[in-house]
């Protein structure tokens, strides 16, 4: 079922928080190196447990340019689509 | 005293030699040992049967350790087979030995490939699957002459002193998924090959030696069951010779 980029923007944010590890909310546009205090690690894994729930595989040049929430939101809604 | 009980390892390139040495002394500590090799021949399939009569489960895989996507068809069988990886040691290699002016590129580019884009290739697709499982013990098999150097193998010495700096920075990388990675540092070993050197030139390398005599393959694969067991459990991005003080 496709879902709309509204859709995944919150069920993403929801996931971003949960695997962070944190209880308040989160932002679209927080940075994942900033705010939301993670490292190169955390990063590469929050991607592909992100990667595994959805079943994309993004392409590694892509996930490089990952800075954001929205930015995982927008790789994600083009790999769905491109399904 | 089974020190990897329950474990499952993973040994590329151990048909014979140092790998095989580890495989079998990985299996007598209770591990469940996956091989790899260019391909399927006599030593093998002995090895196998080796393997599974000490009582643990045994694979052979034939996969090129040079190529990356034969390496994911690794992971994809060990995931069916085993579910899990908890040891990976990266052993493959081989040598094209010749003094740098009639190195030709294309002995240089195997032993690189081989010998160190295998390092690579196993280590990037198997660190998902210890990411996910937060543990895991790498230990990737390097030389003295990376740390010493040996007229006649620039492209040997050059693929194994890449392994140490491989080591030391994938170490910092995963430590913190509980993952650790060490390298181990073979000196002069007592293999077919060694055993054809001239008596005088095998008097010269005993000379240099403090311990007077050649390692075999089971001080190394002793090594590598250190590094790779719980025994080692604070040890990561570390280099360990093997070498009877060689290095010294």
């Amino acid at each position: 079922m496709e879902k709309s980029f509204e859709q995944l923007s919150t069920e993403i944010v929801e996931l971003v928080a949960e695997h962070l590890g944190y209880t308040n909310a989160i932002n679209l546009d927080d940075r994942l190196d900033g705010v939301l205090c993670a490292d190169s690690i955390d990063i590469v894994e929050l991607i592909m447990y992100i990667e595994g729930i959805y079943d994309v595989e993004l392409p590694e040049h892509e996930t490089g340019q990952i800075k954001t929430v929205r930015d995982i939101v927008n790789h994600v809604y083009n790999a769905i689509n491109q399904k | 005293m089974e020190l990897l009980k329950n474990k499952t390892a993973l040994i590329t390139g151990a048909s014979r030699g140092i790998g095989r040495s580890t495989a079998l002394l990985f299996a007598e500590e209770g591990a469940n040992v996956i091989f790899t090799d260019l391909r399927e021949n006599e030593n093998s399939q002995s090895l196998v049967e080796e393997l599974t009569a000490k009582g643990v489960k045994a694979m052979f895989i034939a996969a090129n350790a040079a190529d990356y996507d034969e390496t994911l068809t690794v992971v994809e069988k060990v995931e069916k087979e085993f579910g899990r990886l908890d040891v990976l040691v990266n052993n493959a290699g081989i040598t094209r030995d010749n003094l740098l002016l009639r190195m030709s590129p294309a002995d240089w580019d195997a032993v690189i490939q081989t010998n160190l884009r295998s390092v690579y290739n196993y280590c990037k697709a198997f660190a998902p699957m210890m990411m996910k499982q937060r543990s895991g013990s790498i230990v990737n098999i390097s030389s003295i002459v990376a740390i010493n150097g040996n007229a006649g193998q620039c492209n040997y010495a050059a693929a194994k002193a890449g392994i140490i700096g491989f080591t030391r920075s994938l170490a910092k990388e995963l430590g913190s998924r509980n993952i650790r990675c060490n390298a181990v540092a073979p000196g002069f070993i007592e293999t077919p090959m060694t055993q054809q050197l001239s008596e005088e030139a095998r008097k010269s390398w005993m000379a240099q030696i403090p311990l007077r005599r050649g390692g075999t393959d089971v001080d190394v694969a002793r090594v590598s069951l250190f590094l790779a067991s719980d025994l080692a459990g604070y040890v990561t991005g570390h280099v360990l010779c093997c070498d009877g003080g060689l290095v010294l």
